[in-house]
């Protein structure tokens, strides 16, 4: 019975979606042609055209980037960040665009995709990176912000956005080495109130994975408030 | 638009309207087609897979745009009623009817809209559903009290006089009983005394008071802030209420090319939306985006929703919606789903300005806009600040390219400065609406400071008053193009897209410069084909103007010079000089009046010409001698020698326009009395080959007995303008078998209660078989001689 009713309501919603593309059409994000009834943000094509990082792979990243610093307890990301290719448009889209669907629909998949390894995590809170708030206004809001949404509506974990600080309006990291990163972003970050975090487990969130600097100075300033593990994801990890 | 059907469908639908408007078919005929044109397309949906099934479907789809077009434009006009056409004037009409909106209250007057359910014509009730506008005049104190008492949704009894909308009564004249008739009004209601206004059932709507509350609310914060000035165009930027800015203000906002300033529409929403985005920058997008529709609702709602902010602000919560569903917001399909919107509310608003001026005008950025955008990159400016302001620059242009025949269609004119005004006035009207936002949101608060920041404003709006007299009074400022028609703009836009093809199509710089050139010319070419003087040259054109008070007649002579003979009435409240002779002077391409005659010192006669005067168009006036008794006399000497004109008196003279002669037949040597000042009027015959026409000025019987003794035969004419609006003190038998005329001239107001012609007088003319032309039956009458005969020509 309830079967019955959910696709009765499936098929409704289908149409509907098709009401509104005709008279509103979607396009796929990263080729511009348009969407599917059953697409969303990004078509099937392209999907299948984005490199999936193979859990080997996050391993060997993981000793590299975070295991020597013992701040991040273990790491997952769904795909392999390649320049010129679907995923930077689709994450240059999100960025500068102001397409913040875009954001969830990532985050969903992220959420989707790791759903057992954040569940066996006990997580109690995902956290996204936070940017300055100068830059939030001049961006007009924070990516990092609707992929820990998406990963949300997957897991039911709740979003604490307002966790970490961004204390420095750092400069832009593209073309810093890692040396040159750790240093950019020391002391960038604090957490507003320690007794929010204290005990809990957090999953941190990003765009993009490089260096993992951000990522082990947000998991220290927590870890110095009290947090009993912190983990993190990222949809894409550079490959370079 | 392959990517976009809906924009297809839209037009589709729009095309319906439109065919309805030519082939009126009502609208029970079109619901059996309506609904089986549906169910067969949503029948074809479901059938998939099959060729046959999908185009079936798609073509009957099409077919159901089409017919509801043409469905919703047949409701429409089936569902106005209005009172039948020959009813003009109505005096003592009652008017029992429910109160629809109350404008805000103007200086000297009360305005609402009044649906009615009965109305009472010679005592007979009958029920009759109409509009009406419903103007109460009466003193100050008596209309606070009805302003402050009366709410939407009262239901009233209201005792005035029905007048229908002006209509176009000379050349070039905006047809307001037209426009009102396209807003389903029949008419206006003047009441004179707030007594004929009785509340009989104080039903109110909440919604609708709610309303009209906080407009009177936000209205008399903004006067008790503001000076009268910044408070009267605040009122029109914030409200959408025009009445407070005068109409020489309004000429000069059109002059200069900005009149869309103060009509309230897409540029003001802009900023609505601006002033939303930057106050709520902390919140997320989607608090953010929810919080400005509402606020953009609120605004509709604060303005009374005129249909120009109704059209903006579907367009931007259409854009605005599209972007929080991810979807696509290419402009042309935002603007095809907004028109939908629109015109299924009201379909007949595809045919007025303001909409085709709105939609053009968005249309026309995104089309041309782009083009220019391309070319101002290329350059790879240096400076920042002059790239922008190219944009800036880019945008207006577009903006005004497009809507240019529609501008010169119902303005007549070209603002030669408007790029310049725009790039001044655009921006300072959106920081003259934030800071008054603010202002007004502060005074809520702290009454204190809000008057610091309302002094800062009412110094930027002075500055924009300033900047737009000093662009808009000078007489280079625009270019007046007359009678532009469709046909024109036809060419005009056909023009447009060869030059955008031609842009792209030619690779070298002379290419496309030579294309150009040969689209413009042949352009300018083509659209001179069905441009024709109204006044003919070489034609002696003697046509009276219909003004509301007094008598004017404009003469053009064979060789091109003119004449004006009296200038209307004027008073404080309407200055015919100002309001009606100096359009129509515009609209018939007169730039100077070789001769003014002023039959005499009445404010009949002369009132008008004082305007035209200062604007320094006279070259010559010919009036009655001075007279050192008169005040007025005197005063009005000075203002001729002030602007340096030649003066000539009236004396038995002739005088000689090419072929024509004009015989002043005063004499001041003759002893005859002439006690009136009526009777010291200039008489003059105008005689063009074998045609010949009588001017008596404002003559009455003692002085026509002695001109008939003195000129006898001679006043034989066959056209006699009457003197007096046809007045019995005037137009004597004896004059009129001295006079003989074929045919004779009457101004008479045709809503003017006081001044009324003798039905002695008229049937005297009758008897006479003299042809009788009066401006309160048909406007301005003109006549044409070629010398031989006499015609009348049609100018509607
Ligand atoms: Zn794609």
């Amino acid at each position: 019975m309830t079967i019955q009713k959910w696709t009765i309501i499936k098929m409704f919603n289908n149409y509907l979606t098709e009401l509104f593309d005709f008279i509103l059409p979607r396009f796929c994000t990263s080729c511009r042609n348009k969407l599917a009834t059953a697409e969303n943000t990004v078509c099937n094509s392209c999907l299948s055209k984005i490199k999936l990082a193979d859990p080997e792979f996050i391993k060997s990243e993981y000793q590299r980037k975070y295991e020597s610093k013992r701040i991040i307890s273990s790491f997952v990301s769904q795909y392999i960040f390649e320049k010129d290719k679907e995923l930077q448009h689709i994450i240059h889209a999100l960025k500068y665009d102001k397409k913040f669907h875009i954001g969830i629909f990532l985050g969903k998949s992220l959420g989707k995709h790791f759903k057992s390894q954040f569940q066996s995590w006990n997580i109690n809170m995902v956290i996204p990176i936070p940017l300055h708030h100068l830059k939030k206004a001049e961006r007009g809001f924070n990516q990092s912000y609707y992929i820990a949404k998406g990963i949300s509506s997957q897991t039911s974990i709740a979003v604490k956005a307002n966790a970490i600080k961004r204390m420095r309006f750092t400069q832009s990291q593209t073309t810093m080495t890692l040396k040159e990163r750790e240093e950019n972003v020391e002391g960038a970050f604090k957490v507003r109130k320690t007794e929010n975090v204290k005990g809990k487990n957090v999953l941190l969130v990003d765009d993009v994975m490089t260096t993992g600097a951000t990522i082990n100075e947000c998991g220290r300033v927590l870890l110095e408030a009290g947090a009993n593990q912190v983990y993190a994801a990222t949809v894409a990890l550079a490959d370079f | 638009m392959k990517n976009y059907p809906f924009i297809r469908y839209s037009l589709i639908f729009i095309s319906g309207i439109v065919i309805n408007n030519f082939f009126t078919i009502g609208y029970e005929l079109l619901v059996l087609p309506l609904i089986i044109f549906l169910l067969i397309s949503i029948l074809g949906y479901f059938i998939k897979h099959k060729r046959m099934a999908e185009l079936v479907s798609t073509i009957s789809f099409y077919l159901f745009f089409f017919t509801l077009g043409n469905y919703l434009h047949a409701i429409e006009v089936e569902s106005k009623f209005f009172l039948p056409d020959e009813m003009k004037t109505i005096e003592k009409l009652v008017v029992i009817g429910s109160v629809q909106s109350i404008d805000l209250r103007k200086e000297k007057e009360i305005s609402f809209n009044l649906k009615s359910d009965s109305i009472r014509i010679d005592n007979v009730y009958q029920t009759r559903e109409i509009f009406l506008i419903c103007r109460v005049r009466d003193n100050d104190e008596s209309l606070n009290k009805l302003y402050n008492k009366l709410v939407p949704g009262n239901i009233v009894r209201i005792e005035g006089t029905f007048q229908k909308g002006r209509e176009d009564r000379n050349p070039g004249e905006f047809n307001y009983d037209n426009y009102l008739h396209s807003q389903g009004i029949s008419g206006l209601l003047y009441v004179n005394d707030d007594y004929d206004v009785k509340i009989i059932n104080w039903n109110s709507s909440a919604f609708q008071t709610a309303i009209f509350n906080a407009r009177k609310f936000v209205d008399s914060q903004i006067k008790s802030l503001h000076n009268a000035q910044t408070a009267g165009l605040l009122r029109g930027l914030l409200l959408a209420d025009r009445s407070n800015i005068d109409y020489e203000t309004k000429t000069e906002f059109v002059n200069s090319g900005v009149m869309h300033i103060l009509a309230v529409s897409g540029l003001h929403v802009g900023y609505i939306v601006l002033i939303f985005v930057v106050v709520l920058g902390r919140f997320n997008i989607f608090i953010r985006s929810i919080l400005t529709i509402v606020g953009l609702i609120a605004f509709l709602l604060l303005t009374g929703m005129p249909p120009s902010v109704f059209r903006a602000v579907v367009m931007a919560v259409v854009i605005i919606m599209a972007y929080m569903a991810n979807r696509s917001t290419n402009i042309f399909n935002s603007l095809a789903i907004a028109a939908f919107i629109v015109l299924s509310l009201n379909p007949e608003e595809l045919f007025g300005a303001g909409f085709q001026l709105s939609f053009l005008a968005v249309l026309s950025i995104a089309v041309i806009y782009p083009i220019m955008q391309k070319y101002i990159y290329s350059l790879k400016l240096k400076s920042k600040v002059v790239n922008y302001i190219l944009l800036f620059m880019g945008v207006s242009l577009s903006a005004q390219l497009g809507t240019l025949p529609l501008t010169l269609i119902y303005f007549g004119k070209l603002s030669s400065v408007s790029l310049l005004t725009n790039l001044i006035v655009i921006p300072l009207a959106g920081v003259i609406v934030g800071i008054a936002i603010f202002t007004l949101t502060l005074s809520l608060f702290i009454s204190s400071i809000a008057i610091f920041y309302s002094s800062a404003n009412e110094i930027i709006i002075y500055t924009l008053y300033k900047i737009i007299s000093f662009a808009g009074s000078n007489q280079y400022s625009f270019i007046p193009i007359k009678n532009f028609t469709l046909y024109d703009s036809a060419i005009f836009y056909a023009a447009i897209v060869l030059i955008i093809l031609g842009l792209t199509q030619f690779k070298s710089v002379a290419g496309k410069i030579i294309f150009m050139i040969l689209v413009i010319t042949n352009a300018v070419l083509l659209s001179s084909f069905d441009n024709r003087n109204l006044l003919e040259d070489n034609n002696l054109n003697v046509m009276m103007i219909d003004v509301s008070q007094g008598d004017a007649t404009l003469i053009k002579f064979p060789n091109g010079q003119s004449a004006l003979i009296d200038g209307g009435y004027a008073s404080f409240y309407f200055d015919n000089g100002k309001r009606i002779i100096r359009p129509l002077l515009n609209h018939l391409d007169i730039y100077k009046i070789d001769y003014a005659f002023v039959s005499s010192i009445t404010q009949e006669s002369y009132g008008g010409f004082i305007p035209l005067i200062r604007s320094g168009i006279i070259r010559n006036i010919i009036k009655p001698m001075p007279d050192s008794s008169s005040m007025v006399d005197i005063k009005f000497e000075e203002l001729i020698h002030e602007n340096n004109i030649s003066i000539k008196y009236f004396r038995k003279d002739v005088l000689e326009i090419h072929e024509v002669k004009i015989y002043l037949l005063n004499d001041e040597n003759s002893t005859s009395f002439i006690r009136t000042k009526n009777n010291q009027t200039g008489v003059f015959k105008l005689v063009y080959g074998n045609t010949s026409f009588l001017f008596p000025g404002n003559i009455e019987n003692e002085a026509e007995y002695f001109y008939c003794d003195e000129y006898k035969n001679f006043l034989k004419s066959d056209v006699l303008k009457i003197a007096n609006n046809g007045s019995i003190n005037s137009t004597s038998l004896e004059f009129l078998q001295t006079v003989q005329p074929k045919m004779s001239l009457i101004s008479v107001a045709n809503q003017n209660k006081f001044v009324k012609t003798s039905p002695f007088i008229l049937e005297r003319l009758k008897k006479m078989n003299s042809q009788i032309y009066r401006t309160d039956q048909e406007g301005a009458v003109l006549l044409q001689s070629d010398g031989v005969k006499i015609r009348k020509a049609r100018w509607k």
